[in-house]
């Protein structure tokens, strides 16, 4: 249910972009999406095969590119790539630290013909 | 790739790649700008409560209410309930209650809560808690344009939810833990859970309490009244 929603989001942002480009056909279009978005990659792959016919995505390849989440301490400066959603940094333990990516659901580009 | 000789060079003229970066939840993200704007014409504090089924957000809504109904216009959306029954049990106290019939939905979103609060008296109500559906990850998705995002932690679910529901914490002003009352049954440790959330979440809030035995209550409510109290001075 809750992919079927975002599929409904991502045809109507790419029917409203393609409006701008009249005659021209979505053969390619790559999301971003950042591993703690709360997506799941391979539900949203599925619904989204299955939900862009008869859309302008019908003959298009997907393609997802995943984000790490990186954050960067505010108070020793470090950057590191977390696995699990945890904001301590693991070079001095600080909690005052902000998240730099990881959190992204974009549409990243599209390749028209 | 051309077609006569199987060069590279042409074919690819009329090819065109365009960058968008656009966040595919925009919809939702502009809606629930729309409807913060919406209940701050009407000076709302809009509470969204969040959390998995059983956890208590009915129960805590009540005797919230209990508490405040003296003293503040209540307004109710309901989004967990399966039946009409509790919304009937809030309408009783005489508060504006409107439920969202979403079936099997696994989260209200900003487009719903929109609908919702046009069927509400906004002209008479200064609180408006939303109830969540009962749900530790899709929720945590959707903005819904309320000012304050409460998530519910009962002791019988344990510990480790955090850990395994982080986006949930990640997005919460502020934790209740709640039916503190079993806390001598179960093996939960309110210090460790507190440090596993702000590992999370540094900047959110931690309330504990029991809505049975009222333990803690009086922390929810004093806290509740301080949010509602900056609300009305930053307006």
């Amino acid at each position: 249910m809750h992919e079927y929603f975002i599929v409904q989001n991502i045809i109507k942002t790419i029917e409203e972009i393609i409006k701008d480009y009249p005659g021209k056909k979505i053969v390619k279009a790559i999301f971003l999406i950042g591993k703690f978005s709360g997506i799941e990659i391979e539900l949203l792959k599925n619904a989204l095969e299955f939900f862009k016919k008869e859309t302008p995505l019908e003959e298009a390849e997907i393609v997802f590119e995943l984000e790490d989440l990186k954050i960067k301490c505010l108070n020793c400066g470090a950057e590191n790539i977390k696995d699990k959603w945890n904001l301590m940094c693991p070079n001095c333990g600080s909690m005052n630290t902000e998240v730099i990516s990881g959190e992204e659901l974009f549409l990243k580009t599209l390749e028209l013909v | 790739m051309c077609e006569e000789c199987g060069c590279g060079i042409t074919g690819e003229s009329d090819r065109k790649i365009i960058e968008i970066f656009e966040d595919i939840l925009k919809y939702n993200r502009f809606q629930a700008i729309h409807n913060r704007e919406h209940l701050e014409e009407h000076r709302i504090y809009a509470i969204n409560l969040m959390s998995a089924p059983g956890s208590g957000k009915t129960t805590l809504l009540e005797k919230t209410l209990e508490n405040l109904n003296h003293k503040y216009r209540i307004g109710v959306i309901e989004g967990d309930l399966e039946t009409e029954r509790d919304a009937e049990r809030i309408r009783k106290k005489g508060i504006p209650v409107y439920q969202i019939t979403t079936g099997t939905a696994c989260h209200l979103n900003a487009t719903l809560i929109h609908k919702a609060i046009h069927h509400l008296p906004l002209n008479e109500i200064d609180i408006l808690f939303v109830e969540n559906i009962g749900n530790l990850v899709c929720p945590a998705n959707y903005e819904l344009g309320t000012h304050l995002n409460v998530t519910l932690l009962s002791v019988p679910e344990g510990e480790d939810k955090p850990e395994k529901y982080p986006l949930i914490f990640k997005v919460s002003d502020v934790v209740i833990i709640t039916k503190i009352d079993l806390l001598p049954y179960f093996d939960f440790n309110l210090e460790k859970v507190k440090e596993g959330i702000q590992k999370v979440n540094p900047k959110t809030q931690f309330i504990a309490l029991s809505a049975k035995t009222g333990e803690g209550f009086e922390d929810w409510i004093i806290f509740l009244e301080k949010k509602f109290k900056e609300y009305r001075d930053r307006l």
